[in-house]
């Protein structure tokens, strides 16, 4: 060591790179030997300066690499442990925000069983705050020795602080959400379920599931909380008033389609769906096929008036039982004569329907009910959708029932969305449960002209005012409707009589409708009250009166207390040429109040 | 050479010293945020039970049981909208009431007057009686 610096010092002194870059002032000219020395001694320190250059670089490359471009590495943990909502399960809301669907934290109580000091008490004490358990099988399973057992799921932030502050060791919580509908039962059927691992599996959650995985933002449908209680009320009402087994209602915007309310009746709360019967999970409303029954007659005088096969005064033999193949088709209370088109709907006549029916023939009839949606499953956000059955091929028999609504299967909101078409100006209608963007490209598809929507409108309301909807007029609201009742199929084959599917479809005001509700009810019952009738004009009628009258103000329509414009039945039977404004009046809205939903 | 060295010394150490800090500051801001973040989230959660708690104590059915119990309002009926002009016009019908109701809609205003059961013979119901039954 000594020795070198010794050397070093011996030697002349040189600024450290100066033995191979001579300085300006002194000139050194090395030759032969001792220049291939300083030359290699150069490259090797070139060299190694190289290699450290390189690993330095390669350091603060993963430097600026770890610290600008990918800061994630160490942000992930702390984000982590704070917590992020975005895989939540995103909320359902309705029309006015309010909220159907939801998630809340909760937390699962485990044990540490190796922690518990005497699994007796522990259990007992667990009990006080935990009403629900059974403290023998806790008292088990805090006895078993293991270190993670489930005790309880889903506590609430009240149970998990009551069972924090037992202060018991050996208790612990994993957080975890649970998906909540705070409305129970009301929204069953169209809301559906999710399952424990979040996966929707019926309803609305199932449909859309995958945007509700991915999107954190609520999902806003056409639904309404008030609404569908007011609907759900009276149909509950009205079920047990007619002691009828089941039923389904739903309240649709005649010009867009949305959907306020679809109930369907028995339903289930989806926190019991595990518990629910076979018959409370069916959604009647979407996925039930029913024979509709009268109702179908306003489809046939829309064709028929729409094709021009008939006008508002044309007439048909209702004398006597109109005999077709092997079949003989009768009235119910039948007026044994010549009906005009006004009469055979006010008087719900089969023999004038079916005569109608068959002058417009089976094949403009089966392509009129396919656009107006009655043949093929309905585009509903829903994965429970029933697909309509009905004849193939299509005889002059199927003509006749399906011109009273016989023979054809569909549900009801393919009645109400196929209604909707009839008195919106005749307009297709596709039911929805979100709202339809204002800028859509939706391509208008006209299925009958506005005169013949107008004539529909006429006559919907005549049924209400003269006919046998009168049990579903509500003064000043101008209820238009049509009575339905269908005898069910019998488990033997063929009809049976004292079994009836009543359903009444209304639309208010029928001068301009705006909402149209349909009722279906399964079964009912003649009751002293009805008169021992149990046909729809008793039951499904006024309990879509009843609706009409406490669901209008909530919508903003509002009652016109002037003269009703529409036609009677009188004025219209009076028609000649003269008045033949009669039959279409220009009807216009008196009175236009709009409420807060405009 | 000498002041080379000091201040190459000087400027490490500042560095490695500053380094040092700003390390633990960062530590601290981290625990920080870590700690501001579980602290929104669980007031993000406490808001979301209160909605939902909100939401269910609003459910129809329990408001319709609390009304019939506590109020003596019934449904708005069609008995219970009126038009302006079919009031009886007297002193009662302040300004300010006037103004209220004519911002609804200038040609025909409409006010929805709950008018209780009560009151059914009142020269109001009267009117409304024979506009419903022509």
């Amino acid at each position: 060591m000594i020795r070198f610096f010794q050397s070093r010092r011996a030697a002349p002194f040189l600024y450290p790179g100066e033995e191979f870059r001579p300085s300006t002032t002194r000139k050194l000219r090395l030759t032969g030997v001792a220049h291939y020395a300083l030359e290699m001694g150069r490259i090797r320190l070139i060299v190694t300066g190289g290699l450290f250059v390189l690993a330095f670089a390669l350091i603060s490359a993963r430097l600026v690499d770890l610290m600008i471009i990918d800061n994630k590495a160490s942000a992930t943990p702390s984000l982590a442990s704070g917590g992020s909502d975005f895989h939540d399960r995103a909320d359902i809301l309705d029309r006015s925000g309010t909220i159907l669907a939801t998630n809340l934290p909760t937390a699962n109580l485990y044990a540490d069983s190796t922690e518990i000091i005497d699994a007796n008490s522990s259990a007992a004490r667990l009990k006080l705050v935990l009403k629900d358990l059974n403290q023998a099988s806790v008292r088990e399973k805090l006895s078993s020795g293991q270190r993670f057992i489930y005790i309880s799921r889903h506590l609430t932030p009240k149970e998990q602080i009551a069972v924090n502050s037992l202060g018991v060791p050996g208790f612990h919580f994993e957080a975890t959400k649970r998906r909540i509908y705070p409305h129970g039962s009301l929204f069953g059927h169209v809301l559906g379920v999710t399952d424990t691992d979040n996966q929707g599996k019926a309803g609305i959650e199932q449909y859309f599931d995958h945007r509700l995985k991915t999107h954190n933002h609520p999902l806003v449908t056409t639904l309404d909380v008030r609404i569908q209680y007011a609907v759900r009320t009276a149909l509950q009402a009205a079920l047990g008033t007619h002691h009828a087994r089941a039923g389904a209602a739903v309240v649709t915007n005649a010009r867009n389609g949305e959907i306020l309310a679809l109930v369907s009746l028995p339903d289930f709360d989806p926190r019991d769906i595990g518990t629910a019967s076979k018959e409370a999970r069916f959604n009647r409303a979407t996925l039930g096929l029913y024979e509709m029954g009268s109702t179908f007659k306003l489809f046939t005088a829309a064709m028929a008036l729409d094709k021009e096969i008939v006008n508002l005064t044309s007439k048909y033999d209702a004398t006597q039982p109109f005999k077709v193949a092997n079949y003989t088709i009768d009235d119910f209370r039948g007026q044994k004569r010549w009906l005009s088109i006004p009469e055979i709907l006010v008087y719900s006549s089969n023999i004038g329907a079916a005569r109608m029916g068959l002058a417009v023939g089976g094949d403009v009839q089966r392509e009129f009910l396919q656009q107006l949606g009655l043949l093929s499953a309905i585009d509903l956000e829903l994965p429970e959708v029933g697909w309509p059955s009905y004849p193939v091929p299509w005889r002059d028999i199927h003509t006749v029932t399906i011109s009273y609504g016989h023979g054809i299967a569909v549900t009801p909101v393919h009645v109400a969305a196929a209604v909707s078409t009839l008195v919106n100006g005749g307009i297709a209608v596709n039911p929805t449960f979100v709202k339809i963007p204002e800028q859509s490209n939706f391509k208008e598809k006209r299925v009958i002209s506005d005169n013949t929507s107008k004539q529909i409108r006429a006559l919907m309301r005549l049924v209400v005012r003269e006919g046998s909807g009168k049990q579903a007029e509500v003064p000043g609201y101008r209820v238009g409707g049509k009575t339905g009742s269908a005898e069910k199929i019998s488990v033997r084959g063929g009809y049976s009589e004292n079994r009836l599917l009543t359903s009444f479809v209304a639309a208010f005001p029928i001068t301009d409708p705006e909402y149209v509700v349909l009722v279906v009810l399964d079964e009912p019952k003649g009751t002293l009250a009805t008169h021992n009738f149990a046909t729809a004009g008793w039951n499904a009628a006024p309990t879509a009166g009843q609706i009409i009258s406490e669901i209008a103000p909530m919508l903003g329509v509002f009652p016109d207390p002037g003269a009703d414009p529409s036609p009677t039945l009188a004025s219209m039977l009076d028609v000649t040429e003269a008045n033949a404004e009669l039959i279409t009046p220009d009807f216009t809205h008196t009175f236009g109040g709009r409420g807060a939903f405009e | 050479m000498k002041l080379a060295t000091l201040l190459w010394t000087v400027l490490t150490v500042s560095v490695a010293i500053s380094l040092f800090l700003l390390k633990y500051e960062v530590q601290s801001l981290e625990d920080e945020i870590s700690e501001k973040m579980s602290l929104a989230q669980a007031h993000r959660d406490a808001i979301k039970v209160l909605e939902t708690e909100w939401v269910y104590l609003n459910r129809p059915s329990r408001l319709a049981a609390l009304a019939r119990k506590h109020l003596s309002v019934n449904p708005l009926d069609h008995k219970n909208i009126i038009d302006i002009n079919d009031l009886p016009w007297n002193e009662q019908i302040t300004i300010g009431n006037l103004e209220a109701s004519s911002r609804l809609s200038d040609h025909q205003t409409l006010i929805s007057a709950a008018i209780q059961s009560q009151t059914e013979s009142s020269a109001v119901d009267q009117n409304i009686e024979s506009e419903n039954k022509p």
